[in-house]
């Protein structure tokens, strides 16, 4: 029984170190923007990347910093706005590409310059890009004539692209839904379809309006859920 | 590919395709290849906040056109609803042909 004993207690203590590991980053509301900020500086690592095109390997787990880093700035809202310009103006390449696209979500509370100054200036084409994506997202009219302008200047491909998308958007800001979906997100989700298991239900707008949930099709028929990248 | 893309439906599956974009971009995308949305026969679904990629663990690992997209990934769901099969790509183009679709959804039975 005694040596039963030990091991039991050991267990349990792996256990519940290992669920408050699990625990500890989705404590979205118990950091301020500049902790998760913090966060992500600690945890991403830009060595992921192999050769192109650029696909993490299986066991990497940068992406969930990067989810769950974008998931608590979004979630704080507008206190947000300001620490994460600053860090779209001084911070490193990794940091200001990820304020961009967090900036992205939070675009109807962002002031333009600093946006309009990132896809000027950034020597990073994918800060440019996603500076691009949030200002867009802003719904502002006048800024189709200085985006059109940075159009003819810029360089990159994907950048010219977005600043397409940009301008044929007309000027509708980012559906609060999605914001609403992003900020509420149960993080605790994350990774969490499993083999064997009920597939993760989810609802989401297709392109002619209407909203699918996956459990819609339940006792009706399977469902082939393929993920694409854009490439329709 | 879009004909053996039926040939999924007609064997009483529902195809789901998720687009980590907003609808503009994915939209223009379509365009660009001579499309419309309503010429697809399967619902594009627009994933913008990532957060379906997130659950099935295919957000953000690859980086192409210059942003954070997902790992292309192949899941299929049977009729309770239980998840059968994954196929997250290892590489670009990685994904199971219609005939193994088709295979596989047989099994399901």
């Amino acid at each position: 029984m005694t040596a039963n004993y030990f091991p039991g207690r050991f267990t349990v203590g792996i256990v519940l170190a290992a669920a408050w590991a699990g625990l500890a980053p989705q404590a979205a509301h118990s950091r301020s923007p500049e902790q998760w900020i913090e966060y992500f500086s600690e945890h991403w690592r830009d060595d992921g990347w192999g050769s192109p095109p650029y696909m993490r390997t299986a066991n990497d787990n940068g992406w969930q910093v990067r989810m769950r880093a974008l998931q608590g700035l979004v979630a704080a809202g507008g206190p947000a706005v300001k620490p994460l310009l600053r860090v779209l103006e001084q911070g490193d390449p990794n940091q200001r590409m990820l304020a961009a696209q967090a900036l992205g979500y939070l675009a109807p509370h962002v002031p333009s310059q600093p946006l309009l100054s990132a896809v000027r200036n950034d020597p990073d084409a994918a800060v440019r890009l996603y500076a691009v994506d949030a200002l867009a997202r802003q719904g502002r009219d006048d800024i189709a004539t200085p985006l059109a302008e940075l159009e003819k200047s810029e360089t990159n491909r994907d950048v010219k692209k977005h600043i397409a998308y940009a301008l044929d958007r007309e000027g509708v800001r980012i559906d609060s839904q999605v914001v609403d979906d992003l900020r509420n997100w149960d993080a605790d989700r994350i990774d969490s379809a499993q083999l064997g298991k009920a597939a993760p239900d989810f609802r989401l707008p297709s392109l002619t309006g209407e909203t699918v949930r996956l459990s819609d099709f339940r006792g009706k028929k399977p469902v082939v859920l393929v993920f694409i990248y854009g490439d329709t | 590919m879009r004909d053996r893309l039926e040939e999924i439906e007609n064997r009483g599956a529902q195809l789901l395709a998720v687009d980590p974009h907003e609808a503009w971009s994915a939209k223009y995308l379509l365009k660009e290849v001579g499309l419309q949305e309503s010429d697809l026969s399967y619902p594009l679904l627009t994933d913008s906040a990532h957060v379906v990629s997130a659950m099935y663990g295919v957000a953000f690992q690859m980086r192409i056109h210059t942003e954070w997209s997902n790992r292309p990934a192949t899941f299929i769901i049977d009729r309770q609803g239980i998840l059968r099969y994954e196929r997250r790509a290892n590489t670009f183009g990685d994904r199971p042909t219609p005939d193994e679709i088709l295979e596989l959804l047989e099994k399901l039975d």
